[in-house]
């Protein structure tokens, strides 16, 4: 994404935040933060907090400066998902682990090059995660 | 299949010192519908029999968060055992409260308590030492049911919530638990069932 959209896209949730701040918000914009959260964020808003749309809008704008590849991948259906109380390691003994809540595209990618077996553990993944993980996986050095 | 099922126990009976036992349970749980467990992926250690190590649910489906607050969430929770004329049973009990009511209550979640069988797992404040102790698993075997469901508007204990009391009878293990490799992965586990969807 270009710079000038991503400043546009930041421009927009800092005039729906004001328009929180004012308290002139419409029920639509409520579903859009709402749906934000979820999505993004991958929470749920307290929907009895007066305060919470406005502080879920401000946690979006930092992701979005602060994280704008994680921001943008999440704003589209991901590739892969896991399945809810599977825990994926990476190798054996190791610590780093996958599980549905930190489950990125690239991250899954990555632990699939490892271990392609795993792909049973996802309920979504691209009919071509084969191809994909191909080009993850880094050339072996000879 | 074996012809005699292992009935001996293999460990002294003293006290834990490296973690002496606590009583009760921490605040928050997660309730699943029994119906949405994938069992093909539920497995089990091969070295402990009465440890799951996988936890799956089936596609699309996901957990419930129970919060139960107070200084004694979950109280009454309890294993009890059943004389059989064969075999010997165990019977798990497990009240909750709901401190809220109306029709979004009621229709979301107790009329679903009422007919519904489900598998809940909560929290020890007793975790062990290597912490494979800490979620235990009720319901697994033969599903958690409504054995009493009360709604008393002058209740010293609700306040006018709901208390529900949730049974399985006949279970055939003593205890089940939910751990994988640590404490931090079985967490993860564990708030994965209940995790916001990201899609």
């Amino acid at each position: 994404m270009g710079k000038k959209a991503k400043k546009e896209k930041e421009l927009a949730l800092e005039e729906l935040l004001q328009v929180f701040r004012d308290g002139k918000q419409t029920p639509e914009q409520k579903e859009f933060v709402e749906k934000q959260v979820s999505k993004v964020l991958r929470k749920e808003l307290n929907y009895g907090c007066n305060s919470c749309y406005q502080d879920a809008i401000i946690e979006l704008v930092k992701m979005q400066r602060e994280q704008p590849d994680l921001y943008e991948e999440r704003q589209t259906d991901p590739l892969f998902v896991l399945k809810r109380g599977v825990l994926v390691p990476y190798e054996f003994g190791s610590s780093e682990f996958l599980v549905y809540q930190n489950c990125t595209d690239e991250l899954a990618l990555k632990f699939l090059a490892k271990n392609p077996e795993n792909i049973e553990e996802f309920d979504v993944y691209p009919e071509n995660w084969k191809e994909l993980i191909s080009i993850e996986k880094p050339p072996v050095e000879e | 299949m074996a012809v005699t099922c292992d009935t001996l126990i293999k460990k002294d009976i003293s006290v834990n010192c490296e973690a002496p036992i606590v009583r009760g349970l921490e605040a928050n749980g997660v309730i699943i519908n029994r119906c949405d467990l994938d069992f093909s992926k539920c497995t089990q250690s091969a070295s402990k029999k009465n440890i799951l190590e996988a936890f799956a649910l089936l596609t699309t489906k996901k957990g419930f968060k129970v919060y139960v607050p107070g200084k004694n969430p979950f109280n009454g929770t309890k294993t009890t055992m059943a004389t059989g004329a064969y075999v010997n049973t165990f019977t798990n009990e497990l009240p909750l409260v709901v401190l809220d009511q109306g029709p979004d209550v009621a229709e979301n979640i107790i009329d679903g308590l009422a007919n519904g069988t489900f598998v809940v797992i909560v929290e020890n404040k007793h975790k062990g030492a290597d912490k494979s102790g800490a979620f235990q698993v009720y319901g697994f075997y033969q599903g958690l049911s409504a054995s009493a469901i009360e709604n008393d508007k002058y209740s010293e204990e609700t306040e006018g919530g709901w208390a529900v009391t949730l049974t399985e009878e006949r279970s055939p293990k003593s205890a089940l638990y939910l751990f994988k490799t640590d404490y931090a992965a079985t967490k993860a586990i564990v708030d994965s069932l209940v995790a916001t969807a990201g899609a």
